[in-house]
């Protein structure tokens, strides 16, 4: 009798145990707080703004509390790459924090010094949803051997990828990075086309964005790539192509997933802002099976 | 009483187990499929959304293609017979031919009835055909600019020619996916020959289920 309970409690916590692992298994993925794409363009403009004047590009000044940790870098840089950028938790409460590793080049008496700096950026995520830079940690500052520069890392590489990132942050509901992209002054002029199979909308940027949140109504955009090369007919005229994944939810809470890519006519004004002319979105086939590309 | 207890409360967990083993909300792929014009395996002109509230199961390749579209085709045929006569009759499995001047809707039908009486061809011009191929995002390739004397070719059925006619037909490369598109026309999943057909019938059930 004893052995007979025992048994029947025994199969019972082994089906316990198996609902509780297929729950597990099944539990929605944990969402970033926020956009992650406003993070990132954060941390190009910190970075950009290092590098040595070019033409009309600016950024925004930093705020005065973090205006110290922006003597940590050497003087006279001439080129930066980041290496590697990680998102973290932080162990400091309600943080977010990204762990960045940078490879920098600078003038010195004797020629050029090389450096590798690791640091921590800690982000606070505000009512609005975007995301305040609220700290800026360096973990280690080690000279390094000659390392091989990329062209086109300069300010404009920066700048146009705070622009990509902040656009994206748009689109992904934050409405706090308009000012970055001077959104207010193209958003009723620059024409926005879309191409979602043999579906076509076209509009301003307001009108398109409405139509288009139908297809693509919750979810966040991922930058995979990102080229800007100058528009043939004026110097200050850039095309923007940016490529990117999108994840989320359309109208009808149907899941959607989606590789978009943009160009973007963008044209860079002598105070440093930007104004966007039009879009060209077109989205292609996602990168989901290795048999799509097959021929036979 | 303490046996019938156990019994049923493993029933409850064996069923609870069994409803998250089903598979998830197959997610919408943007910009892949849409509307198109062409001409069936019957010769009729047909709009893609005259197959709303189907299921539907798009794949590409041509009559002269000797080893993976009745390869393929073979396939589907698979796949049709695992479900039901009234599944059967909600889903519709078309075969688009990249090769619309060798393919007419006569002799598309009459390859296709190798495979499946039901299972339908589309053709059309060589405009509506590339329109399909830049929609589904497929590919296709001629292979050379000479034809090929059709009589050299191992294929599943010859045209009917006059007698001593000789003909020549063009060899291409194409996509080897089979999408699967929901009943509004939105491509949910893009499989092939080597997906599992239990896991690709279960995708079918679940869209029609939808």
């Amino acid at each position: 009798m004893k052995a007979s309970i025992l048994k029947y409690i025994f199969i019972i916590l082994i089906s316990l145990v198996s609902v509780e692992t297929f729950s597990e298994n099944t539990k929605p993925v944990k969402e970033h707080p926020s956009s992650l794409n406003s993070m990132a363009a954060q941390l190009v403009r910190w970075y950009g703004r290092l590098l040595p004047p070019q033409n009309n590009i600016s950024f925004s000044p930093i705020d005065k509390r973090l205006k110290d940790s922006q003597k940590q870098y050497p003087h006279d840089i001439e080129h930066l790459k980041i290496i590697s950028s990680k998102l973290a938790n932080s162990p400091k409460e309600g943080l977010l924090q990204f762990n960045v590793t940078t490879n920098i080049k600078s003038k010195s008496p004797t020629g050029s010094d090389w450096m590798t700096i690791k640091e921590q950026f800690l982000f606070n995520e505000k009512q609005d949803g975007s995301m305040e830079l609220v700290q800026v940690i360096l973990k280690d500052k080690t000279a390094t051997e000659e390392k091989k520069v990329i062209k086109n890392t300069d300010r404009m590489y920066f700048k146009s990828r705070e622009f990509a990132y902040s656009w994206l942050a748009y689109m992904d509901g934050i409405d706090a990075v308009k000012n970055t992209i001077n959104l207010e002054n193209w958003i009723e002029n620059a024409v926005y086309d879309v191409q979602i199979g043999s579906k076509k909308i076209t509009g301003s940027v307001v009108s398109s964005l409405k139509q288009r949140s139908v297809y693509l109504s919750t979810g966040k955009h991922t930058l995979r790539s990102i080229d800007i090369t100058q528009d043939g007919q004026s110097q200050n005229t850039y095309i923007l192509d940016l490529t990117m994944n999108w994840n989320g939810f359309n109208a009808k809470s149907i899941p959607v997933i989606a590789k978009i890519n943009q160009k973007i006519k963008i044209k860079l004004n002598k105070d440093g802002t930007w104004d966007v002319l039009s879009i060209k979105e077109k989205h292609l086939i996602p990168d989901l099976t290795p048999w799509q590309e097959f021929l036979c | 009483m303490l046996k019938k207890l156990v019994s049923y409360i493993l029933y409850i967990f064996i069923s609870i187990n069994v409803a998250y083993a089903e598979t998830d909300t197959l997610p919408i792929i943007s910009g892949v499929g849409g509307d198109f014009s062409a001409i069936d395996s019957h010769g009729n002109a047909v709009e893609f959304n005259s197959y709303s509230g189907n299921v539907v199961i798009i794949s590409f390749g041509y009559t002269n293609c000797a080893d993976i579209c009745p390869f393929t085709l073979g396939y589907l045929k698979q796949l049709y017979s695992q479900l039901n006569e009234e599944e059967q009759q909600r889903v519709k499995f078309l075969f688009v031919t990249v090769d619309p001047e060798y393919d007419t809707p006569a002799h598309l039908n009459d390859f296709l009835s190798y495979f499946n009486k039901d299972f339908i061809g589309i053709s059309g011009t060589k405009e509506q055909t590339d329109h399909i191929v830049s929609l589904y995002q497929a590919q296709y390739n001629e292979l050379s600019n000479e034809g090929m004397p059709t009589h050299n070719i191992r294929r599943i059925n010859p045209k009917l020619l006059e007698e001593n006619e000789k003909e020549k037909a063009k060899l291409f490369s194409h996509s080897v996916s089979i999408y699967l598109v929901d009943k509004e026309g939105f491509t949910r999943s893009i499989e092939y020959t080597g997906t599992p057909k239990d896991k690709f019938v279960k995708k079918i059930q679940q869209l029609i289920k939808e």
